[in-house]
């Protein structure tokens, strides 16, 4: 019992690390967004640095306004932003988990919103970009917007949906262990 | 639930308290409560035959079938 409560505790310390990890990473792109937009915004020009969709800008015929771009921006900020809330419901499920009550339907909750923030992050990034290569009529194809990010947050976010329904179940067969006298 | 729990009734026929039962059966008062007020989902073999032991009984005495 002893090692197994040593080990959860390992493994909630090593989910910490990698929590750090990820929000460091994303607040660290998460203001490479930010410090352009507001370029953007002082200068009211396009910055040296590339726009941040996936999009390839360089083999566009159109000319995209700066307005355009600025809405893009905000939309990509907003959307990023599913990424810190998928990464929160994550670490609320390591605080539930370190009560020692790991079956409880605040877990399974935590996990569907976690879930649902990833996908959101993925098919939000992608509707932006897919917007970007409507208005720029370059010659990219829609399939080469699906990045390796995309995939991986569509499969982060599925996964949480599994691990949802295993705690679910987890949590009805603790209730009826519980009520069996 | 459809399974009915009449412990109720056979400890009053049996003019047992609900304490006494608790110590012969070494269950807690809220198992016994859970039993009692049909939230139990399931009920051991062991306990349903302690019970009946304690309170001379027929497993049918103590559990009833009602459909819904």
């Amino acid at each position: 019992m002893k090692n197994k409560t040593k080990n959860t505790d390992k493994g909630i310390k090593a989910f910490n690390t990698i929590y750090i990890f990820g929000i460091v990473f994303a607040g660290i792109k998460l203001i490479e967004y930010l410090q352009w937009t507001f370029q953007l915004i002082r200068k009211w020009n396009l910055p040296k640095e590339p726009f941040f969709s996936k999009v390839n800008l360089m083999n566009s015929d159109v000319e995209i306004s700066i307005t355009a771009y600025l809405i893009f921006a905000i939309a990509y900020i907003i959307v990023f932003g599913f990424i810190f809330l998928g990464l929160y419901q994550l670490n609320k499920t390591t605080k539930l988990f370190a009560e020692k009550n790991i079956f409880q339907k605040e877990v399974s909750s935590a996990f569907k919103r976690a879930g649902k923030s990833f996908l959101a992050f993925a098919f939000g990034t992608l509707i932006i970009d897919i917007a970007v290569l409507a208005w720029a009529q370059t010659s990219n194809r829609v399939i080469d917007l699906l990045s390796t990010e995309l995939i991986v947050f569509m499969i982060l976010g599925y996964l949480m949906f599994f691990l949802a329904d295993i705690f679910r179940e987890g949590i009805t067969l603790k209730e009826e262990n519980e009520l069996t006298i | 639930m459809a399974i009915v729990v009449n412990l109720d009734v056979i400890l009053a026929k049996r003019k047992m308290q609900s304490k006494e039962l608790v110590e012969i059966l070494g269950i807690t008062p809220a198992n016994l409560s859970i039993l009692k007020t049909g939230k139990a989902k399931a009920i051991r073999f062991t306990t349903l035959e302690a019970i009946c032991e304690a309170l001379e009984c027929q497993p049918g005495d103590i559990l009833e079938y009602k459909k819904e």
